[in-house]
């Protein structure tokens, strides 16, 4: 449990909200979202706020996390206290080992996903969150997917890199390369990936232990060989995804990576990455998954939030999302009509940022989460303290 | 007392100490205006306000984290003051046994690093409803303040003089007046020297804010952590310097109006 | 006796929001073989070598620079010297860590203005100060911080000293040098010891700067306490617990340890 979402690899700021300012007889909705970047926050409170006023006449206070994980602890320390009315959130933004977690925990409330009216629009795999069965606890509501970056004006990459190709050319060019330290999750991510191209049989599957000790140590091998030609020579690495983001911003490494698509284009915007940098996949593709929201067991206006997250997954709204984050959109196009399906085609990307066709087409689903957190614990006894 | 001339030793740990002072500020100013500062650049490609304006804006929320942060400041300070007083005067000037061990409880918070003591004192203000509160954070903010403010009032009561006090008992004062005419004037730099240290103390607490605020309790360097950790250098560096400048201006006041 | 009971206010606010937490926190590192695979693992020792080792030097820098810095104020526009050194001390270190990474980076600025300059070839001469294994960037941040600290306290010592005392054993024939160590110092000695004992506790059980700064292994005791707090599994939590209440421990000892010391060259005088 504990373990980092994706949404943290988002970029960055949390910021956090001001104490409520409860007008009488005013619903009020709080959304526990984890940072995600400016454009988001801004976005909730202001397009998505008020639409849901107009809609519903409930105000959506937007509680941004730190941390998801630090959040799920709270709300266990909660039940643990017996707090059992008035929790600080109704809505929590959540995927994987933090929504296993608190199913275990028993801190959610449903099920209600499947009653929800739009929840159709989403492929059938989304019940299965990080191999975890939701059972309705938890509705799919964004997608995010592993992307790397790197600047063409200055690093020269062969083109269809995969796996294999990345690490030769690592080889060749010692020193200019790094992750983040697992267990942080883009970090965890990255080294997912190598585990990934040893198996086949690891995705979707619940966790088979003859098998992780069938392939791990290979996997765990690959990451040891290469450790002398990485960033000071494998001894250290980034704590954050922010700090692997300025180590490729000045020069020092030639790329860097994160869960959300868009992360350079935002970073292109602030002006901390040149204007020239890129995106690409790892052929034969990267980890995508969902993310959900769910409605904890204390939270006051529990109607009210499954209301609001109906309307969240709805067309329109995930749209507008899409459109303002340039997030991937996590409808299944397919399940569109015509005149629906062509709008989610225009959606426009910045060019730092692969379209949805592309990071669909290269998509490979997460591995069950207990695969997570035995390798990163093998990570760190094998790699990091070598 | 005499005063020479500023010699080279003195230059140099001024120009050090300078250094030191306003190094950081100059970076975190020039990185809040930044853009596009990047190796091997020695000053940025362009400023811009993008940073700064949303920090003045509705939706960065720097005000109501102001807002906390100075009650809770001024509220941990004074409590902090009023318990130091009478704690500090009779570790300094009173003999008792067990006086050593006495100081040495009151300074263990100085010496443990916070997590574990925090971590359970969450578990009480759970029990107590004192979570995600203000008043919690404050209790919170009380565990390292206190020992510090009477840090440094046992100081000025070591040097101070309880002659001034029977002295003005003899002339027929009551304790009261004694207290307010003669010990506190005589005391008030010790006094603002503590308000202060331990104001600042509480300013700029981060993992006990984060571990009983839960996060609704917002302060300002819950915001300069949150977009450290997140990634928006700009925004970070303009948070990080609504940080500092109170707590250097209230420096400044301090050593001002009270003489070391 | 009377005496005593004017302090029990701050007694008890401490005894129950400090050594209550401390207790609830203990109670939840439990049992005992927690402890015994904390100690026993590599992780701990090579951490505690590590945290000691950058306390300490920290800390020695400190003093000695912060001594150097009151002797050279007190003569001196003490005031004025104080209020420079008081706004290093408010700042907080966070603030530092930041700076030093954007100026000893081999990207950072001190490599920009040195490539600038000529004087550097390529950003790989540049060394490695931060994330090494010496600690070099923490210990950077920390002398820069604590020093004021330390001359302020110094200071502050200094300004109220007899100076009969002094000019007796100048007079006497003594020459500067041994004044200052055999009258000056002595007098000194107490509260810079009481102060570094302080800075070594702080240094000790830092998070924030060694997590940004320092080398992910080993990495200082703090950061290896709130890691596995914060991003292990709630089994782990009581190991990280441990791995705290040790820390605590060590801390506690080694400044009890300082702060008698101290207090005994101070009975010599």
């Amino acid at each position: 449990m504990n373990r980092r979402t994706f949404v943290q690899t988002l970029p960055a700021a949390a910021v956090a909200t001001a104490c409520s300012r409860r007008t009488a007889g005013e619903r009020e909705v709080a959304f526990a979202m984890w940072g995600g970047d400016e454009e988001r926050n801004h976005h909730f409170r202001g397009p998505v706020a008020e639409d849901i006023r107009r809609r519903f006449n409930i105000r959506l206070r937007l509680v941004t996390v730190a941390d998801t994980a630090e959040f799920i602890t709270k709300l266990i320390t909660e039940k643990h206290a017996g707090r059992t009315e008035g929790g600080s959130a109704d809505i929590v933004w959540m995927n994987g080992e933090n929504f296993r977690s608190a199913r275990q925990a028993g801190i959610l409330w449903g099920p209600f996903a499947e009653s929800l009216s739009n929840i159709a629009l989403y492929p059938a795999s989304t019940r299965l969150d990080f191999g975890t069965p939701t059972d309705g606890f938890e509705a799919p509501w964004q997608k995010a997917q592993f992307v790397f970056a790197w600047d063409p004006a200055r690093t020269a990459l062969p083109a269809g890199l995969g796996l294999d190709g990345l690490f030769s050319w690592l080889r060749q060019h010692p020193g200019r390369f790094t992750y983040v330290a697992p267990p942080d999750f883009t970090g965890s991510a990255f080294i997912r990936h190598v585990l990934l191209a040893y198996g086949e049989r690891i995705r979707f599957a619940d966790f088979d232990r003859e098998f992780y000790e069938d392939v791990a140590p290979a996997a765990l091998k690959r990451l040891l060989d290469i450790r002398p030609f990485l960033w000071r020579r494998g001894e250290t690495y980034p704590a954050t995804a922010r700090e692997l983001d300025r180590l490729f911003a000045n020069n020092e490494i030639d790329l860097s990576m994160n869960y959300n698509p868009a992360f350079a284009s935002v970073r292109i915007a602030r002006g901390e990455f040149p204007a020239t940098v890129r995106t690409f996949v790892l052929l034969p593709g990267t980890l995508f998954n969902y993310s959900y929201l769910a409605i904890p067991f204390n939270a006051a206006a529990k109607d009210d939030a499954k209301a609001v997250i109906d309307h969240m997954l709805s067309f329109d709204a995930q749209l507008a999302l899409s459109r303002e984050v340039q997030s991937p959109f996590p409808i299944e196009v397919s399940r569109l009509d015509p005149a629906r399906r062509a709008q989610v085609e225009a959606l426009p990307r910045e060019a730092a940022t692969l379209s949805d066709s592309w990071l669909a087409a290269h998509a490979l689903p997460e591995p069950h989460a207990d695969y997570l957190i035995q390798f990163e614990r093998d990570w760190q006894a094998e790699v990091l303290r070598a | 007392m005499r005063q020479s001339k500023p010699g080279l030793n003195w230059w140099i740990a001024v120009t050090l100490g300078g250094a030191a002072a306003l190094g950081p500020l100059l970076l975190l100013g020039l990185w809040s205006v930044a853009e596009g500062w990047r190796w091997p650049r020695l000053l940025p490609e362009a400023f811009t306000l993008r940073a700064w304006s949303f920090v003045f804006s509705n939706h960065s929320e720097v005000a109501p984290a102001l807002w906390n942060s100075t009650s809770i400041g001024l509220v941990v300070a004074a409590v902090s003051v009023v318990l130091a007083f009478p704690a500090a005067r009779a570790i300094a000037l009173h003999r008792f046994q067990g006086r050593a061990a006495l100081f040495a409880f009151l300074m263990l918070p100085l010496l443990t690093p916070p997590l574990a003591s925090t971590m359970g004192l969450h578990r009480t203000m759970l029990a107590l409803g004192l979570a995600d509160t203000v008043p919690g954070v404050a209790l919170a903010h009380l565990v390292p303040a206190l020992p510090y403010a009477i840090l440094v009032l046992t100081g000025s009561f070591a040097r101070f003089d309880p002659e001034l006090e029977l002295q003005a008992r003899t002339l027929g004062a009551t304790p009261a007046r004694v207290l307010w005419s003669v010990t506190l004037p005589v005391i008030a730099p010790g006094l603002a020297a503590a308000f202060l240290f331990a104001f600042l103390l509480s300013w700029s607490q981060f993992l006990t804010t984060m571990l009983i605020g839960g996060g609704r309790v917002v302060t300002v360097p819950l915001q300069v952590a949150a977009f450290q950790r997140g990634g928006d250098e700009g925004i970070a560096a303009a948070l990080a310097i609504v940080l500092i400048t109170p707590a250097i201006g209230a420096a400044v006041w301090a050593s001002r109006a009270f003489h070391p | 006796m009377k005496g005593a009971w004017l302090a029990a206010p701050a007694v008890l606010v401490i005894a129950l929001l400090f050594v209550g937490g401390l207790i609830l926190a203990l109670a939840g590192s439990l049992p005992l073989s927690n402890y015994e695979s904390v100690l026993r693992g590599s992780e701990f020792q090579s951490s505690l070598v590590l945290t000691v080792w950058i306390a300490a030097v920290s800390t020695l820098f400190s003093a000695v620079l912060g001594l150097l810095a009151a002797l050279a104020f007190r003569h001196t526009a003490p005031r004025l010297s104080a209020m420079v050194l008081q706004v290093v001390v408010v700042v907080p270190h966070l603030a530092f860590a930041v700076a030093a990474i954007h100026l000893l980076a081999p990207s950072g600025l001190i490599a920009r203005v040195l490539l600038a300059a000529g004087l550097l070839p390529s950003q790989g001469a540049f060394p490695e100060l931060l994330y090494d294994g010496w600690g070099i960037g923490i210990i950077s941040v920390y002398v820069v911080k604590e020093t004021p600290f330390l001359a302020l306290l110094c200071l502050t010592v200094l300004l109220r000293l007899d100076r009969g005392l002094e000019e007796a054993a100048r007079l006497l024939g003594a020459s500067r040098l041994q004044t200052l160590l055999h009258v000056t110092l002595p007098l000194v000695a107490p509260t810079l010891g009481a102060g570094s004992a302080v800075v070594f506790a702080f240094v000790f059980s830092a998070f924030e700067v060694p997590w940004l700064v320092g080398r992910t292994y080993p990495a200082m005791l703090g950061v290896v306490a709130q890691k596995r707090f914060m991003e292990g599994e709630l089994a782990d939590r009581p190991e990280a617990l441990a791995v705290a209440v040790l820390g605590a421990l060590v801390a506690i000892v080694v400044t009890a340890a300082g702060t008698a010391l101290a207090g005994r060259r101070n009975a010599a005088v």
